[in-house]
């Protein structure tokens, strides 16, 4: 290897090796893409709740089924789809609704499952507590219901 | 270092970013969207005040899948995978920049960028068959392929560290200590659950073992905190990349997380010598298919 090539091949892996890892400096909350300093999953959570807002479909026969991430927020991807949920909810819940309720139409909600009307709704479940919990426990109604929107199919 | 080392890596990753932009195509696809309010721009997109033109992007997006073959078979190497490398840097930053950064394609693109500055096609390329053709010399075996490989096990290495400093750093030892990893198994599923997705019936079924979620937690912050060491002796590295990879699979069980290329196990290629692969028979009658090596005669 001649002097040029390996002193380029040095320089190449000093400095992205040094890139790679200048993301341990940032702070938790400081994440980006594709450095980051990975930290999902790091925070303490000493706590097993969980607040989450999400898009369910009510049913004619009254039960409350979560929309699948395509329907709720036009994308397959969870995360991102919870991410959507919130900013949607913040940029004007009832419009976000109306959004939800025409893919929910476009996906045959209605015919597939019964689904009457959509509802964009916060709720907080004891996450440990839900997966012991038998149907109709209360641990899986969950508690400080909060709903955002709800809108007609 | 022998060239067909680095080719071999580089087959594996292209192969990977081939199968793996086809497959999620149409998410990717997803993101063409001209939503201000919804754009949280992350790296090299936040120097853009507003989302790229969902069609450019679509055609960027397209282009970058084509790339992928042509990395794949080492076509004009020199200039298509840099190219690549920037097409996927793009498209796989506008992904990440709609309010969620997903932390599985880190270290996939990141492979791809060291691979494209390197000497990646020197063998078992269309680009090495060339050569071969016009009776040109292939390059020396020397130095020149063994600084991406080398390059690749520390980058890898660094993820893992960085992954353990942050737990370090956001809650100590608590992390292993307490309950955080079941209350993360618990919150993970059931957020999944709520969000009309799949979640893991497993994790969700462990949950009562508070003592199982603990160990693991432990196995976990020990892999992420000793990884730096183990690239400087190969042996104990490699059954690092073997723990990881439980480590993974681990995660899929219990949250139904998929770290694709780490399941694969091409994320720990670089520490094997994988260019043995290419003396298997089925291997080496499929790169003579591809035509990436000479095809035998007789």
């Amino acid at each position: 290897m001649l002097g040029g090539a390996r002193l380029a091949a040095l320089v190449f892996s000093v400095g992205f090796l040094a890139i790679a890892i200048y993301p341990a400096q940032w702070d938790a909350n400081d994440d980006s893409f594709p450095l980051s300093n990975y930290p999902m999953f790091s925070q303490g959570r000493p706590s097993p709740d969980i607040v989450l807002t999400h898009a369910v479909a009510l049913t004619d026969s009254g039960e409350r089924v979560p929309i699948e991430p395509m329907v709720s927020a036009g994308n397959r991807e969870v995360l991102q789809s919870m991410r959507t949920i919130e900013l949607g909810v913040r940029s004007g819940a009832d419009a976000f609704c109306q959004e939800v309720a025409a893919r929910a139409r476009e996906a045959g909600l209605n015919a597939s499952i019964g689904a009457e009307s959509v509802e964009i709704v916060t709720q907080r479940w004891d996450a440990v507590a839900y997966f012991a919990a038998d149907d109709g426990d209360a641990a899986r109604e969950g508690t400080d219901r909060r709903v955002h929107a709800r809108c007609d199919l | 270092m022998p060239a067909a080392r680095i080719a071999m890596v580089r087959l594996l990753v292209g192969l990977y970013g081939c199968i793996y932009l086809v497959v999620r195509l149409p998410h990717f696809w997803s993101y063409g969207l001209d939503d201000l309010d919804r754009f949280v721009p992350v790296g090299v997109v936040a120097w853009a005040d507003a989302p790229m033109l969902p069609e450019l992007y679509r055609a960027i997006l397209l282009v970058t899948v084509a790339l992928s073959f042509s990395f794949f078979l080492g076509v004009r190497h020199r200039v298509l995978a840099p190219t690549y490398a920037l097409g996927l840097l793009f498209c796989l930053t506008h992904s990440n920049s709609w309010g969620k950064i997903l932390h599985t394609d880190n270290l996939f693109l990141l492979y791809v960028i060291v691979l494209a500055a390197a000497p990646s096609a020197d063998a078992l390329s269309r680009d090495a068959l060339r050569r071969q053709a016009k009776g040109t010399d292939p390059p020396p075996e020397d130095g020149r392929h063994g600084w991406p490989i080398r390059l690749m096990t520390l980058v890898c290495a660094v993820a893992y560290l960085l992954a353990g400093i942050a737990k370090l750093k956001n809650s100590g030892l608590d992390f292993a200590q307490g309950d955080t990893l079941r209350n993360y198994v618990a919150f993970d599923n059931l957020r999944k659950l709520q969000l009309g997705s799949v979640y893991s019936p497993i994790g969700a079924w462990l949950l009562p073992y508070a003592g199982f979620f603990s160990m693991l937690a432990w196995v976990s912050y020990v892999l992420e905190l000793v990884a730096p060491l183990v690239c400087f002796w190969r042996r104990a590295g490699r059954i690092w990349c073997v723990l990881v990879w439980g480590f993974h699979f681990g995660v899929l069980v219990l949250m139904a997380i998929s770290f694709a290329f780490q399941l694969t196990f091409i994320a720990f290629a670089p520490f094997f010598d994988v260019e043995k692969l290419a003396t298997r028979k089925r291997v080496k009658a499929l790169l003579e298919r591809l035509r990436l090596v000479p095809a035998q005669t007789g």
